[in-house]
């Protein structure tokens, strides 16, 4: 795989364990470079030998014309794909990378990946320091998850 | 900008200022803007870093932190560092995971002999310790100011509360501080007639707003569960050149738009007046006192250049009068250092109570999960934005300390570091947060609709426990341990009265007969291990600290039992002041910074009197 084909697996692969479209993991207009900022946190932590064997896997199941539930699951069952698999999804919700089986002390990838982090998305909230909310915004309910969150429009 | 601050520390000698101030903090700043605006000459000692030009460089460091603590932000980084390399070292949260390790942690912590860690927490830098706090500026209440004489425990302070009322004002302007009157039901008396806060109240979470519909009704211990708004110095609409508050819900450790009121708006007005000149970088080692005359004839400092790498030179700051404004850790420190063969037991003591009655909020937290058809989606707006007040200043203080209620907007990033743990749970399949009990692995859109089920219920209650006066607990001078200057490291004994103990043991009843009068399901867990574990009748409990350093250099009524009198002069030494939360001789439950930007200004009042009749 090129750099451009590895990083549409990579992407197809975090929709599929994250359940957020690719189109919002990697938006069209990539103001904050995220795709590249996450991408590049993914290979140079797991290493470009498991970053490569994970992709591999993920475009041969992918073939199979599997949906996307069975391809992360079967990913995460994998002795070896699953701890990475494991730390890709960490990685979009934190902006952090965890070794495997680690919760604790990761490598931050960049401000812009914790501002990023999709966690606070699903909270329906914005990281804590950095919001465009308006002043008072606080004192209402925000708007619906879906709103935030946009599911693959694959099932 | 700092128009006279200078990161090179020139030479004082020759140049004999109108006051001496060491530490460019909240009180500091205050009586140098004060006393400069009057045309009077003020030198600043700092020991840490300048303030930057921009907070940017604050933030950066905030969001790249793998644990985004209060220090975070701020240099120097203390993780994984022996704060015996470090010029400026300070008691810092990582430090608490290391209390037992000197090598480790700046504070050496007596643990023998059932004393625990003191732990909270400051910082030494251009600006201090309220670039990290929440902006609650609660002022404290009439039977703070008496709790001996009403309650029996503890010290009264020298000091009337009407006394304080109009230094209250003041402080609420100069921070500009965001409060409605009419929300303050909790207590008849607080204002005079018609008075209004520079600003009206900051708006109320839906959290906040939830719970108080909730808990309608409800009342413990005779006193109504009201959820009041909190005064804070966050501005609710623009005030003094700064913007209103947008909820970053970073309050601690910075707020990234100055909304919130830190030192280095009052420190930047002093500056401009150009008659203020700040050395940062110049830590005071020795205040020294003029044998016969028992005054202070000058502060001796130590300057730095690289944080490592010791002293790059050395002072003696000379001024007509000298304010201790260094918090209740290192002002204590900096007399005890003084000490020499006339005055043995250092500078200020004939009372022997420099660095005694060591104080905080000790806090016990509690969290818990809302019913799932009554989301309150926390991690947004300013952390905090109400209170309950009610069990703040009752009869019940004869039998138990009281205690404020605080409410949490940010989830359980407090409790548990949320929202780190609870995906990592239903990620790897583990149970850290008590939430995964099953302890299930989800992914895709299943993980994603399980998170925000949970994440939009999360709640947690922070609550602030008075303590009093206890000379055991103190802060003296370690004979092991030194910073990187070769001065001497704090060494802490500490432990909290019974009192406060039962204190802990209401605050924990009252929290869960409030979670389940909303039907909210708790998830608070103590935890043996912890060095702050104790016990109260057979009931277990960790506390945290609230960040409130207070005592150490006591105000009272004579100079046999207290270190400062009624106007914040040492009773020992006629032109030494000592300002900010080490003189509080007890401590309420009101976070401590209104209280000492109102002592500032009553001490600036002192000294332009003093300095201009």
């Amino acid at each position: 795989m090129d750099d451009k084909q590895s990083k549409a697996a990579f992407v197809a692969l975090s929709q599929a364990l994250t359940g957020i479209a690719g189109s919002l993991l990697a938006p069209q207009l990539d103001s904050k470079n995220i795709l590249q900022t996450i991408y590049t946190g993914f290979v140079n932590n797991a290493g470009p030998y498991a970053a490569q064997l994970i992709l591999e896997r993920f475009v041969s199941l992918q073939a199979q014309g599997l949906s996307d539930e069975v391809i992360a699951g079967r990913i995460l069952a994998d002795a070896d794909n699953g701890p990475v698999a494991a730390a890709i999804t960490k990685l979009w919700l934190l902006g952090n990378w965890y070794q495997a089986g680690t919760q604790t002390n990761p490598v931050v990838i960049s401000s812009n990946a914790y501002i990023e982090g999709w966690a606070w998305k699903i909270a329906q909230a914005h990281p804590m320091g950095y919001s465009e909310m308006e002043p008072g915004y606080w004192a209402d309910q925000p708007p619906p998850l879906s709103d935030y969150v946009t599911p693959p429009s694959q099932s | 900008m700092q128009p006279n601050s200078s990161n090179a520390a020139p030479a004082t000698d020759g140049t004999i200022y109108d006051v001496v101030i060491v530490g460019a903090g909240v009180s500091g700043g205050i009586i140098a803007n004060e006393l400069a605006s009057k045309n009077l000459k003020v030198l600043i000692l700092e020991a840490g870093q300048p303030i930057p030009a921009s907070r940017q460089g604050y933030m950066e460091r905030y969001y790249t932190s793998p644990a985004k603590m209060p220090e975070s932000p701020y240099p120097p980084n203390p993780i994984n560092t022996d704060p015996s390399q470090i010029n400026v070292g300070r008691a810092s949260t990582n430090d608490l995971a290391n209390v037992k390790d000197p090598s480790k942690t700046y504070l050496v912590q007596n643990l023998a002999d059932g004393q625990t860690p003191f732990t909270s927490t400051y910082e030494r830098i251009g600006g201090g310790t309220l670039w990290h706090w929440l902006g609650t500026s609660l002022r404290l209440l009439p039977g703070d100011f008496e709790l001996k004489t009403k309650f029996g425990h503890g010290r009264d302070w020298p000091i009337p509360y009407a006394d304080m009322a109009p230094l209250y004002a003041r402080g609420e302007t100069e921070m500009g501080v965001s409060c409605t009157v009419e929300t303050q039901q909790y207590m008849d008396g607080l204002y005079p007639p018609g008075y209004q806060y520079p600003m009206p109240g900051i708006k109320q979470s839906y959290l906040d707003k939830t719970l108080q519909q909730s808990l309608a009704g409800v009342s413990f211990y005779g006193e109504p569960m009201n959820v009041a708004p909190t005064p804070v110095a966050r501005n609710s609409i623009p005030y003094d050149g700064r913007r209103a508050c947008a909820g970053n819900t970073s309050c601690i450790p910075i707020c990234p738009i100055e909304a919130k009121y830190d030192a280095t708006v009052t420190i930047n007005k002093a500056l401009t007046t150009g008659n203020v000149t700040i050395l940062y970088r110049t830590v005071a080692s020795k205040v020294v006192v003029d044998p016969e005359s028992g005054k202070i004839s000058g502060i001796d400092y130590l300057t730095w250049t690289d944080p490592r790498g010791g002293a790059s030179g050395k002072g003696t700051a000379v001024g007509r009068f000298y304010v201790l404004a260094a918090h209740a850790i290192e002002t204590p420190r900096l007399l005890l250092m003084s000490a020499t063969d006339q005055l043995p037991d250092g500078v200020a003591n004939s009372s022997g109570q420099v660095g005694r009655n060591l104080m905080d909020h000790p806090l016990y937290l509690s969290w818990a999960l809302m019913p799932e058809d009554k989301p309150i989606y926390g991690m947004r707006g300013p952390l905090s934005t109400s209170g309950i007040e009610t069990l703040r200043d009752t009869e019940h203080r004869k039998d138990w300390a009281a205690f404020r209620m605080e409410i949490g907007n940010e989830g359980w990033n407090f409790p548990i570091g949320d929202p780190y743990q609870t995906p990592q749970d239903f990620i790897d399949g583990t149970n850290v947060s008590q939430l995964n009990p099953r302890k299930e692995k989800l992914y895709g859109t299943a993980l994603v609709d399980r998170l925000n089920k949970l994440f939009t219920r999360q709640f947690r209650i922070a609550n602030l426990v008075e303590e009093e006066a206890n000379p055991s607990s103190r802060v003296s001078l370690s004979v092991s341990y030194t910073d990187r200057l070769g001065l001497p490291r704090p060494l802490i004994d500490y432990r909290l009265s019974e009192y406060t103990r039962k204190g802990f043991k209401k605050a924990r009843e009252v929290n869960s007969a409030i979670y389940k009068a909303i039907g909210a399901k708790e998830y608070t867990v103590t935890n043996k291990d912890d060095p702050t574990y104790f016990e109260v009748d057979g009931e277990g409990f960790n506390y945290f600290g609230a960040g409130h350093l207070m005592g150490t250099t006591l105000m009272g009524f004579t100079r046999a039992d207290s270190v400062v009198d009624s106007t914040s002069r040492c009773w020992d030494h006629d032109n030494l002041y000592i300002v900010g939360s080490s003189t509080f001789p007890a401590t309420g439950t009101a976070n401590p910074t209104l209280t000492i930007t109102a002592l500032a200004f009553a001490t600036a009042d002192t000294l332009n009197k003093r300095l201009t009749k």
